[in-house]
């Protein structure tokens, strides 16, 4: 628009410009014309006044040639006598006329009639004008393509823009999707690994590079094998889920990270667009479940064993009670110290002396003993069953924590051990106990189960280690305020990290098979956290002996008992 | 010696075997095999004192026992001696002095902790 109105203004300047031109060539051209018609009638007026005549053409012929632009030059004497005349051949386009009198001596006037042609200068004007034109239109021309272009280009511009826009919308939405997606990815709490038709990995999110400690950027393009060379089991299910479109699943897959087994549920989901051919693996850790499934599997046993074991031991404990009480009763009425066997002995003439020298030499001493220690470990055997499926009777009760230290000591002190795998005798015990420690209200045979666990493992530790110096076990109590703390500390081989971090866990053991049922810790634990609203804890160190902290609150109820009520009693 | 021990047992090898143990101790004890038994045997004129007894038992039980023994003679003193492993003492035979170091569990494997109850109880 602004060039249009450029142009026009400068056509309108250029038009205004060349009329003013013409204008003023032509007042120019008439100027000269007058000034030649002066200077002629001046130069006339003399060869008229002296009367000479014959000169008079010639001079006008010569004048009418070189004075530009004649048309026509004519000199009348005042009777109509033509003194002097010039005409220029062909028709004057433009011509002005000029007349002037030229008096002289016969008290006449001779005529001077001037014509002169402006056509040159009208000829010039419409050149220039032409040539105006000419260069307005080259410069309109050019100013029109400059234009056109810039608002060419402008335009392309703009689409250019505007498509640029769209792709950066359209990059940035997929951004967003695609960061979504991760997000979506990553939020999972179960391993998702992508892979193409070739088994390349295409997707691994946080909780892949978390489990596996690869990151995605080191991960993605590679051979899933080469990842993860556990998958390379599940290559032909992966082809299969692919080609079938059917998602596979693995129950249960045992794999083992540090040598600690895991176990993991795997589904193969195939990815059916046309586009992206492949399949999305997720791999569930599903060793908590499977753990508390065999937990439970395993408590339902044992309250099935529980309920047999109970009813059983009623009719196994009479029969071993009579074993017990009656080879008690032999023991002592072959001894001689008793009065009343002397007394028989005497009345039948019996050597008390030389039988007993007899049973002696024969070894059935011996033989009575054995009887009575078997009875008394098979008697054990069903006590320690039941006490380990016992429900608890929770009965909370202020006791003293140092007088159930000891006595759970002098049940470790005579406490057989099935595989004879150590020496209670050959541990030295050291007591530091906090004489003043109140009694802590606590559900005695529970305590006392826990403590009974945490020395009998102590001295397992100990006997596992293969040391000259002492075994050693330090029991010691304090008062923490609120609490009382009971410290069980050996000076055996200690433990790892990985064991340290998993001795509560269920079924978590490190004896050897049959040994241990990996439960008495996790028990414990219960017993200690659960019952009792304690903490328990362990400190350990390779080759630096392990220390278990329990700390019990001195007022606790297992239900909403009245804490006043314990605290008073003792 | 004058007091007397009376084991109630159906477990005649237990019953006598405890028996013979606790008159080698010096006290004098005699059993019956049933509650009705030692119901009958408390009617009569008698110089019993103490009374173990076992809980399970053909016909009335230990507990009911306990009972009827305390109302025909309120002085007797109990002893419980018993195979069931989940029995908890009653707060009825609390009530009539049977307290936690009257219980024992069989098997025992030491039955001078016994003969110390029963001394304990007769004073």
């Amino acid at each position: 628009m602004g060039l249009l109105l450029f142009m026009g203004v400068l056509l309108v300047s250029t038009f205004v410009l060349l009329e003013e031109q013409q204008e003023r060539a032509l007042r120019m051209a008439t100027e000269n014309a007058q000034d030649d018609l002066q200077f002629m009638k001046h130069m006339l007026s003399d060869s008229l006044q002296q009367n000479n005549f014959e000169h008079l053409d010639g001079l006008v012929k010569s004048w009418g040639r070189h004075v530009r632009d004649t048309q026509e030059l004519k000199l009348t004497a005042a009777n109509g006598f033509v003194l002097g005349h010039f005409q220029r051949q062909g028709p004057a386009t433009h011509p002005y006329r000029l007349e002037a009198t030229i008096p002289y001596s016969y008290q006449g006037e001779a005529k001077l009639l001037f014509i002169k042609d402006l056509g040159n200068i009208d000829a010039n004007i419409a050149k220039l004008r032409w040539k105006l034109l000419a260069g307005l239109a080259l410069i309109g021309l050019v100013l029109w393509r400059i234009a056109w272009l810039s608002f060419y280009r402008k335009e392309k511009a703009l689409a250019l823009d505007q498509a640029n826009r769209q792709l950066r919308e359209t990059a940035m939405q997929l951004e967003t999707t695609r960061a979504y997606l991760r997000n979506v990815f990553d939020s999972m709490p179960s391993i998702l690994m992508g892979v193409d038709t070739q088994g390349r990995v295409t997707i691994w999110n946080k909780r892949a590079e978390d489990v596996y400690g690869l990151s995605a950027e080191t991960v993605r393009g590679r051979p899933c094998v080469e990842v993860l060379p556990d998958a390379a089991a599940c290559l032909p299910d992966l082809r299969a889920a692919i080609d079938s479109g059917e998602p596979v699943r693995f129950e249960r897959h045992l794999t083992h990270v540090d040598g600690i087994p895991h176990y993991s549920e795997v589904v193969i989901y195939p990815l059916s667009s046309e586009l992206e051919l492949g399949a999305v693996i997720r791999i569930e850790d599903i060793t908590q479940r499977v753990q508390m499934e065999q937990l439970m599997l395993q408590s339902e046993k044992m309250l099935t064993v529980g309920g047999l074991a109970a009813g059983m031991a009623h009719e196994i404990n009479n029969p071993l009670s009579g074993v017990l009480q009656s080879s008690q009763n032999i023991l002592r009425r072959i001894s001689p110290e008793l009065p009343a066997n002397r007394a028989i002995a005497d009345e039948l003439g019996l050597d008390l002396d030389a039988m007993g020298r007899f049973l002696e030499r024969r070894g059935i001493l011996g033989f009575l003993e054995g009887i009575r220690e078997a009875a008394g470990r098979a008697s054990r055997i069903v006590a320690d069953m039941l006490a380990f499926i016992r429900r608890s009777t929770a009965e909370f009760s202020p006791v003293s924590i140092n007088e159930i230290l000891d006595t759970v000591v002098r049940i470790s002190a005579n406490d057989y051990d099935l595989k004879k795998t150590y020496d209670f005798k050959k541990i030295e015990i050291v007591r530091e106990y906090d004489p003043g420690l109140s009694p802590v209200s606590c559900d005695r045979t529970e305590i006392e189960q826990v403590l009974l666990n945490l020395i009998k493992n102590a001295a397992h530790a100990m006997a596992e280690q293969e040391r000259h110096g002492a075994q050693r076990i330090l029991l010691r109590t304090t008062d923490e305020g609120e609490w009382a703390r009971i410290e069980i500390e050996d000076n055996g081989p200690g433990m790892e990290e990985a064991v340290r971090n998993r001795v509560f866990e269920p079924f978590f053991t490190t004896k050897p098979i049959g040994m241990g049922t990996g439960l008495g810790l996790s028990v414990s634990y219960y017993i200690i956290t659960k019952q009792h609203n304690g903490t328990i804890s362990v400190e350990s160190e390779p080759g630096m002996g392990t220390r278990f902290i329990i700390r019990l609150p001195y007022v606790s109820s297992p239900q909403a008992q009245p804490p006043a009520e314990c605290k008073s009693g003792h | 010696m004058t007091h007397r021990v009376l084991i109630v047992d159906d477990e005649t090898l237990i019953a006598s075997s405890l028996k013979a143990f606790l008159e080698d101790e010096e006290l004098t004890a005699d059993f019956v095999s049933s509650a009705e038994e030692a119901l009958e045997l408390l009617r009569q004129p008698h110089r019993y004192d103490v009374c173990i007894m076992d809980m399970r038992l053909p016909g009335m039980d230990g507990s009911t026992a306990i009972r009827w023994i305390h109302e025909l003679a309120p002085e007797m003193r109990f002893i419980v001696h018993t195979g069931s492993v989940n029995y908890i003492i009653t707060s009825e035979l609390k009530r009539l002095g049977v307290m936690e170091q009257h219980l024992f569990h069989k098997p025992l494997s030491d039955m001078r902790l016994i003969a110390e109850a029963v001394r304990a109880l007769q004073g």
